[in-house]
């Protein structure tokens, strides 16, 4: 009996290894750590968020450097020193710089007078890079009850709410949670496709990591050959916990509209790798008003966590209604999304086709970085 | 210290933008010309329009004349 319990105890702390080897280590982010090592001179710190077109209402355009002409933005676009905002009168524009040092002034409205503005921030964060997909485990199966959240993530809430693809046909689930926290958690039955923190089980703890496994009709969620890897999630420490809620306070303080803050925080969690929170955070704007940048920001959590399928269908509302609004940029970054998720769902014809789409969309609009980027993804 | 690096930056780049404009002219290349003026604009304003250039400043720095000087010429020269 003893030795039963030993061996699969080590089979349990073997599977949270691999689930952690492929996601962020809950090790404070660089942000935490460069505030933290920042001497209290007040020595700058790096931007904790982008510049983001927090409000675009009307006309607005914007053209970065190099560009051959202005094209229209949207909410929710990144921007940074050097483009140029143009807001046709009659519209609204304001931009919420991501430099922390710029918040007590809140959003910077721009002129709606037709002329030429610049970005009135320093340099804000840099975009997120792409997702490395080769290194990602990526669900493929349909018929099987994967784990939508939390997956690949740091959670600020001991008792996240717990979601998974169900099958069709298919009405009861168990779910079973594996951790390391010496903690007894009797696996439940659950409907549907989504369930709050079951009210036995005992909450998260720092300093361990879990998985969840679904099984639905004999189909379990990590019967992927890749195991539980990728499928970690883990309580952001409390210190860092602590600065990101504070900012989050910050943020909501700002005279800025729900919109606006959800997607600020969204970014701010994305920063601290709480890609379920910030999931749930994009996922809800989404639904709700999606900009093709709402739409962009979901697809890309969505490609981290290695789920194909969802990536797929947010980068095509976000082509949708970027071709909708006339927004190049975002139609070419929609079409890199596209390429990636059909990567990850093993279709490289696809995704060779998406790419060069999105390297047409760059040269038109002489986006030479969106250029780089497409052909050293192609040349992969 | 960060903040007047980046400043630094961006002037040099208004600068390079500006020579690149009178370049392109200079080859009859109005189209190349007018990309690089707006480039320069771009990086003029985000200098100009620092808070380091403030109006209430009460000495100026001289990037941020330079940049003011140059905003002026790119808007006029867009404008033509």
């Amino acid at each position: 009996m003893r030795k039963t319990i030993s061996i699969s105890s080590i089979l349990i702390l073997s599977a949270l290894l691999i689930a952690c080897s492929q996601g962020a280590s809950p090790e404070p982010t660089a942000t935490v750590r460069a505030q933290e090592d920042a001497p209290s001179t007040g020595e700058a710190v790096p931007p904790v968020l982008p510049n983001l077109l927090v409000q675009a209402e009307g006309n607005v355009w914007l053209r970065r450097a190099g560009w051959a002409d202005f094209l229209p933005a949207g909410f929710g676009v990144a921007v940074g020193p050097g483009d140029l905002l143009r807001v046709a009168e009659g519209g609204a524009a304001a931009v919420f710089c991501g430099d922390e040092s710029m918040w007590k002034e809140g959003p910077a409205s721009l002129a709606a007078d037709g002329m030429e503005h610049g970005v009135p921030c320093q340099a804000g964060r840099p975009p997120r890079p792409w997702a490395d997909v080769a290194a990602l485990r990526g669900e493929e199966d349909h018929l099987v009850p994967y784990v939508l959240r939390p997956r690949n993530t740091a959670l600020l809430n001991a008792r996240p709410s717990l979601s998974w693809h169900s099958l069709p046909d298919v009405d009861t689930y168990t779910l079973t949670l594996l951790g390391d926290d010496g903690q007894e958690r009797a696996p439940v039955q659950a409907t549907g496709g989504e369930l709050n923190w079951p009210e036995d089980w005992p909450p998260l703890e720092a300093r361990a990591t879990y998985v969840l496994v679904v099984e639905g009709d004999g189909r379990r969620s990590d019967e992927n050959s890749a195991g539980h890897a990728g499928l970690g999630f883990w309580l952001l420490p409390a210190e860092e916990a602590e600065a990101v809620q504070a900012l989050e306070a910050r943020l909501r303080a700002q005279p800025l509209s729900p919109t606006a803050a959800d997607l600020l925080v969204a970014e701010l969690y994305l920063d601290h790798g709480l890609r379920a929170e910030a999931a749930q955070l994009l996922a809800a704007l989404a639904a709700d008003d999606g900009t093709p940048a709402v739409w962009l920001a979901l697809g890309q959590v969505y490609l981290e966590t290695g789920l194909a399928a969802e990536a797929q269908t947010s980068f095509e509302q976000a082509l949708k209604g970027a071709q909708a609004a006339g927004e190049l940029e975002s139609e070419a970054a929609a079409q890199v999304g596209l390429g990636l998720a059909a990567r990850l769902l093993n279709d490289p014809e696809a995704a060779g086709e998406h790419l060069q789409a999105a390297r047409a969309f760059y040269e038109q609009i002489g986006h030479q970085d969106g250029l780089d980027q497409v052909d050293q993804l192609l040349a992969e | 210290m960060i903040t007047d690096l980046k400043a630094s930056v961006e002037i040099y780049l208004a600068e390079t933008h500006q020579l690149r404009a009178q370049a392109y002219k200079a080859l009859a290349q109005p189209t190349d010309a007018r990309r690089e003026w707006q480039d320069s604009l771009g990086y003029a304003l985000a200098v100009a329009e620092s808070e380091r250039c403030a109006a209430d400043v009460s000495r100026i720095p001289p990037d941020c004349l330079d940049a003011i000087r140059w905003v002026a010429e790119a808007r006029e020269l867009l404008a033509e």
